[in-house]
């Protein structure tokens, strides 16, 4: 059999560029579909929920606890893709400069304590949100992310270890203490993520989306330690009514979040919600989030905390053992 | 700006690097920079300091901009597309919606800002004089054919356009526009210098905050007013037209009612409202009763200034004592 050349070249050619395609992790055309049992359950086990922590009970007998948790991501994301375009700068620069000081001013009213995930980009760019939440003495700083990378795609253990680390000590400069928490970047975490975050000593998480209520994150089916503070696209303001969001009403929004948190309350368990000051710091926003925080307010039994006030508390009522570098 | 220039050659080189190591394109250059480059990067355009004055005119609290993008099908011909239908869902605007919008404006007595894309009044050159004709309107200038300047990224080009805009602008509004706004909801990081060199007054496309502000160009003040713009603030995306089918959020009343939120802080902080609509959107019969209501609801309260952008620029400018 004669096989001219230039077809035999031009085979070789495709295959091997598929072949490199396959090296590089392109995404194939459901690939899952050819694993074995083993396969399956090893890579659907990585990291998954353990053991609920709901306690019996909140403290001073609270029937829930809720988190208000603010992402001022500021123009991280942009910059994290090379994009310096003034619109895209100007439209994240809006957190520092209206969103994170009145949503400030909203808690001071309300007097609540409030969670602040922090990109270490967002905090080095703009220093005084850091002061002026650390000025309040009740609110928490946490990790997100060194500039809002995308851990997922990087897939690069060593780097990913590197950003964290240099996310947690510049928190740590800028707050007085270490930070305790984590929330990743655009929920994406890689394989490597719960790994490093238990090196790091974390006392909890805050990305994952297996239950409503606090949890153990299992690692390879192993318990970790780690407590799971589960989030949810559905109460998080970007997905929502965000510039990309898919339903901008304020109003219809906020009474989802109101109706999340009724089943929170029914159930005994806990709400957080994800809020970003570029979106829910506009004025078109906050005054329904004030309508949501004078509601859940108006409820007997309500403990608002931070999340590390949460974890802490959970900790202590499961006996779990004391974290690495607490 | 020799600045961006370099720095693209260094992230180009940079990616080309990673390309050739991992044979995949890095996205996410960002997070190699150092300090310096992420100052530098980040600061190109910024948002200086605040300008908001002491007290608006006659001690108003508030200071309201109705403004209004004028582009009709302006984007549709940037892009070379020729289809019939879809262009008269632009011609809406000229055909009916701004004599709609007019109307209103006539009725409450209340100066507006209108942004022109050049091709728009060249499409359709009855409406600048329908404007002018009123005497309390501003005209501005909002690119040649509402062209994207942040993919075209190309300053000599975008200087053409920008002078064929304002040149045609000035000579169907009897007046050299004074204040800009980025065509297609879009600038460049060549815009602002251009607006600066054109002796532009004021721009308004960039979002950092809801009152007034100075622009700063490579960390240096510009004497270039911005009058913020703000996606939550713009039918555009709720309503959009019968061109590109229906908004995110395409009833009305849902949308005047956000518009009357931000409108309600704006007047409790006593800054600045600009609110940003398009006459072949909220021009329809289905919304233009909401603006009637809007402005009817504005004009209820006490010490609310309606002005231009070019008269609240001035204003600002003034009382900050700022220079050129």
């Amino acid at each position: 059999m004669r096989i001219p050349l230039g077809i035999l070249a031009l085979v070789v050619g495709v295959l091997g560029a598929v072949a490199a395609a396959q090296q590089a992790g392109a995404p194939q055309d459901q690939p899952g579909l050819k694993w074995s049992d083993d396969q399956l359950r090893k890579v659907a086990h990585h990291v998954r929920a353990g053991r609920k922590l709901t306690p019996k009970s909140w403290p001073n007998g609270a029937r829930v606890a809720v988190c208000l948790s603010v992402d001022p991501d500021n123009f991280t994301i942009p910059l994290n893709a090379g994009n310096v375009n003034p619109i895209a700068i100007s439209a994240g620069e809006y957190g520092a400069f209206e969103g994170v000081p009145r949503m400030l001013k909203l808690f001071d009213k309300h007097q609540i304590p409030v969670s602040f995930y922090i990109p270490a980009v967002a905090a080095m760019l703009h220093p005084e949100m850091i002061r002026e939440i650390a000025k309040r003495k009740h609110h928490e700083v946490a990790i997100h992310g060194w500039i809002h990378e995308n851990p997922m795609e990087l897939d690069d253990p060593v780097e990913e270890w590197r950003l964290i680390s240099q996310a947690m000590d510049l928190l740590e400069k800028q707050w007085g203490r270490r930070p305790v928490g984590n929330r990743n970047p655009s929920w994406t975490m890689s394989t490597h993520t719960i790994g490093l975050l238990k090196k790091a000593g974390l006392l909890y998480d805050s990305s994952l989306q297996a239950m409503d209520e606090p949890h153990e994150v299992l690692l390879d089916d192993q318990p970790t330690g780690l407590i799971e503070l589960p989030v949810n696209w559905i109460i998080d303001d970007s997905p929502m009514y965000g510039t990309a969001g898919d339903f901008p009403s304020p109003r219809m929004i906020m009474q989802t979040f109101r109706d999340d948190f009724d089943l929170a309350y029914k159930e005994g368990t806990m709400f957080m919600l994800t809020m970003h000051p570029h979106i829910t710091g506009q004025r078109t926003r906050i005054g329904q989030l004030e309508e949501l925080i004078r509601y859940m307010k108006s409820k007997p039994g309500v403990w608002f905390a931070t999340a590390e006030e949460i974890a802490k508390w959970i900790k202590q009522q499961s006996g779990m053992p004391p974290t690495a570098g607490q | 700006m020799r600045k961006p220039m370099i720095a693209a050659m260094v992230v180009a080189a940079a990616l080309a690097g990673a390309a050739a190591q991992q044979a995949r394109p890095d996205r996410q250059p960002g997070r190699k920079w150092s300090e310096e480059q992420l100052r530098r990067e980040s600061s190109h355009v910024r948002a200086g300091r605040s300008l908001n004055p002491k007290a608006w005119p006659n001690g108003a609290r508030v200071a309201v901009a109705l403004t209004f993008n004028v582009n009709n099908s302006a984007n549709q011909l940037a892009r070379g597309d020729t289809a019939v239908v879809a262009m008269t869902g632009g011609e809406f605007g000229a055909a009916q919606g701004l004599a709609r919008v007019l109307d209103v404006l006539d009725r409450h007595e209340v100066p507006a800002t209108f942004f022109v894309s050049g091709v728009a009044d060249l499409v359709d050159p009855q409406m600048l004089p329908e404007i002018a004709r009123r005497r309390r309107h501003e005209i501005g200038v909002l690119g040649w054919s509402d062209e994207n300047v942040a993919t075209l990224d190309n300053a000599a080009e975008e200087g053409r356009l920008l002078t064929r805009a304002i040149d045609r602008i000035a000579a169907s509004a009897g007046r050299k526009p004074v204040g800009a706004r980025g065509p297609n909801g879009t600038v460049s990081l060549h815009t602002m210098g251009l607006l600066k060199k054109a002796g532009i007054l004021y721009d308004s496309s960039l979002q950092a905050r809801d009152d007034a502000y100075e622009l700063l160009l490579e960390g240096q003040a510009s004497g270039l007013v911005e009058l913020p713009n703000n996606p939550y603030r713009n039918d555009y995306r709720f309503l959009t037209s019968a061109r590109t089918g229906p908004g995110l959020l395409p009833s009305p009343e849902l949308v005047f009612e956000t518009f009357r939120d931000d409108f309600d802080v704006a007047y409790e902080e006593g800054t600045l409202f600009v609110l940003t609509l398009h006459p072949h959107v909220a021009g329809m019969r289905s919304r233009i009763p909401y603006l009637d209501d809007l402005v009817h609801y504005i004009k209820g309260k006490p010490g609310v200034w309606f002005a231009t952008g070019e008269q609240i620029a001035k204003y600002v400018k003034q009382e900050a004592r700022m220079s050129n």
